[in-house]
């Protein structure tokens, strides 16, 4: 018992630094967070004095009725996330898939441009957005997009280089007894693609879901460029307009940004181990 | 017997044809995206960078030659631009070696590690929009929360936004907190370093620290670099922070413009006085000191990194 007692006595000391940094980190994490929770819940007198309050001394929801039902800037927050999820939410799902696919075809089949597109491919990786971004301005006002979600849609369709390497990673170490098995039952690559090989890569399918997802859902630049009507702004755009004229009503803007962080935080919580385990599965051979 | 071999070889044949068919168009829908969505724009922007557009009516494109070149490395506003991105890229290596003494913290096996990982990795789930809102509230000159703290403890108050010495470290804290916590690759990566590797060197009396620099280190040392060089390219695009902190983009004392706010500027906001040919001129010279750069980064790594 004793021995057993002295054991984690020991164990607890041996850690004590790593707990202190833990306890560190997370507060430090916390801290912009909850200040954002505290001063939503503030009226924006309180929030407005001299003294900052660590808790809010007349509770008041009005930041959050104000984001939910009024238009701030002409639009409505709750409208923002709804355009948020409708235009990417599409390009995001069928560039994974079409992504997933090219993946297999580098890592599984023989063709003859195989090598060849897949260094030009390999090349692109590092290219700097910004050159081609100022031009896609004058790409997209050619075809009439500008001003509509397309720019921000029909492009993610056509998949992502990074997604490509990371599934290819997956596909190379699947044994090509799995490809074989499919013919035999008459199925071709297509089929054996779409039969076998996606539906067993869910947990890297999910992980690059809700990365792109995240990285899709926090794009500010690409809605400022190419979609500038009101009623088609996203969660981000929405939010940082309607900051700019309720300058001084912290509450109101506190209430939006945790309203906006809060749907992606959640599905992070929630998904956080599929997300591990699919980049822990797919990166173990890199190079 | 013959005629079966020969049919086999043709339905081999044929089966050889169809996977170079299907293969091709497969692996072709990520390539014709970036042809047409990446490639012809840039094309496109390379053709603008030797004219005079100043719509975006591209057949009113005049031809000014080296014009727009010439402006690029004379003009005072990409200097000051540029030198505000390198000061931001300061955040780079921090946001590195935190990361990975984050990440190699909680791939430790202690009570909290885990819930530590998870809520490390937070502030990178986070939108930018929300935290750059969230920091110009903490850091807001008259009633944020610092400013208090510092005014209860008897200081005097900063202008942390607007004060152009206070301006830009109060954006590296922010950079700070919303990336040197990304650190789910490099977890990734330390969770394949090989079990038996680590319990040798133990074995062999290397304490925790020594393990870390002789064993996790160096295996983990492509992704390292790796990470460091796709961070510091994303660093130096960067314009929507910068964009977010201020109201008019400018900042204090100019402070806050970058190089690609400085292209989105020339080419979207002051199109009619400054133009598309400026904008695509600069970001051509950019995009090609980037690459540049990345190359000669990654020569090094190939030389530095152990690759297994």
């Amino acid at each position: 018992m004793t021995e057993n007692k002295n054991k984690r006595l020991q164990n607890f000391k041996n850690n004590l630094g790593n707990y202190i940094i833990t306890f560190l980190v997370v507060f430090v994490v916390f801290f912009p967070i909850y200040i954002v929770v505290d001063t939503s819940f503030q009226t924006e007198a309180e929030a407005n004095l001299a003294e900052f309050h660590w808790l809010p001394q007349q509770f008041s929801v009005e930041g959050y009725v104000s984001v939910f039902t009024s238009r701030l800037a002409g639009i409505n927050l709750m409208q923002g996330l709804f355009n948020t999820l409708w235009i990417y939410l599409p390009g995001v799902i069928i560039g994974i898939y079409t992504s997933a696919m090219a993946a297999f075809a580098y890592a599984k089949m023989h063709f003859k441009l195989k090598n060849v597109m897949f260094s030009i491919l390999l090349s692109t990786i590092m290219l700097p957005n910004s050159m081609a971004t100022i031009a896609q301005v004058l790409l997209y006002d050619s075809i009439g997009w500008m001003n509509t979600p397309w720019p921000l849609m029909i492009p993610r369709m056509f998949g992502s280089i990074g997604i490509v390497f990371f599934m290819r990673q997956f596909y190379v170490k699947l044994p090509d007894d799995l490809i074989d098995a499919g013919k035999i039952d008459g199925l071709g690559f297509f089929g054996v693609f779409n039969r076998i090989i996606f539906p067993m890569s869910g947990t890297v399918i999910v992980a690059q879901f809700i990365l792109t997802f995240i990285s899709a859902y926090n794009d500010y630049l690409g809605p400022l460029l190419f979609c500038q009507s009101a009623s088609m702004y996203t969660l981000q755009v929405a939010l940082a307009m309607f900051a700019g004229p309720y300058a001084q009503n912290w509450p109101l803007r506190m209430a939006g940004a945790f309203v906006g962080m809060a749907p992606l935080i959640i599905m992070y919580v929630a998904m956080q181990k599929y997300i591990r385990k699919g980049l822990a599965i797919s990166s173990s051979v890199k190079g | 017997m013959k005629g079966n071999d020969k049919l086999k070889r043709n339905g081999m044949k044929m089966m050889r044809r169809q996977e170079e068919i299907v293969g091709t168009l497969m692996a072709m829908i990520p390539f014709v995206g970036f042809l047409i969505f990446s490639l012809y724009p840039m094309v496109l922007s390379f053709i603008v960078s030797f004219t005079e557009l100043k719509s975006y009516d591209t057949s009113r494109m005049i031809f000014v030659g080296l014009e727009n070149y010439k402006f690029v490395f004379t003009n005072k506003w990409v200097r000051v631009s540029l030198l505000n991105t390198l000061e931001y890229c300061i955040s780079v290596p921090i946001n590195v070696v935190i990361a990975v003494f984050l990440a190699h913290l909680f791939s430790k096996n202690f009570l909290g590690s885990k819930f530590g990982s998870v809520i490390a990795y937070l502030p990178t789930v986070c939108s930018v929009v929300a935290v750059t809102l969230a920091f110009q509230w903490i850091f807001e000159a008259n009633y944020g929360v610092v400013n208090s703290i510092i005014s209860s403890l008897g200081g005097q108050k900063i202008d942390f936004m607007g004060n152009p010495h206070w301006f830009m470290p109060t954006v590296l804290v922010l950079s700070i907190w919303m990336r040197g916590t990304n650190i789910l690759e490099l977890q990734a990566a330390m969770s394949n370093v090989d079990k038996s590797l680590k319990e040798a060197a133990e074995l062999d009396g290397a304490n925790g620290r020594q393990v870390f620099f002789h064993v996790i280190l160096p295996t983990i040392s492509p992704t390292v670099f790796y990470i460091f060089i796709t961070w510091l390219v994303v660093a130096l695009q960067e314009m929507t922070v910068m964009q977010l902190v201020t109201n008019n983009g400018i900042g204090p004392d100019f402070k806050a413009m970058t190089i690609t706010y400085y292209i989105y500027r020339m080419g979207i906001t002051n199109n009619v006085t400054e133009g598309f040919g400026r904008a695509c001129a600069l970001s051509w010279v950019f995009a090609i000191a980037v690459m540049i750069l990345s190359r000669i980064l990654f020569k090094i790594s190939d030389k530095v990194v152990s690759y297994d």
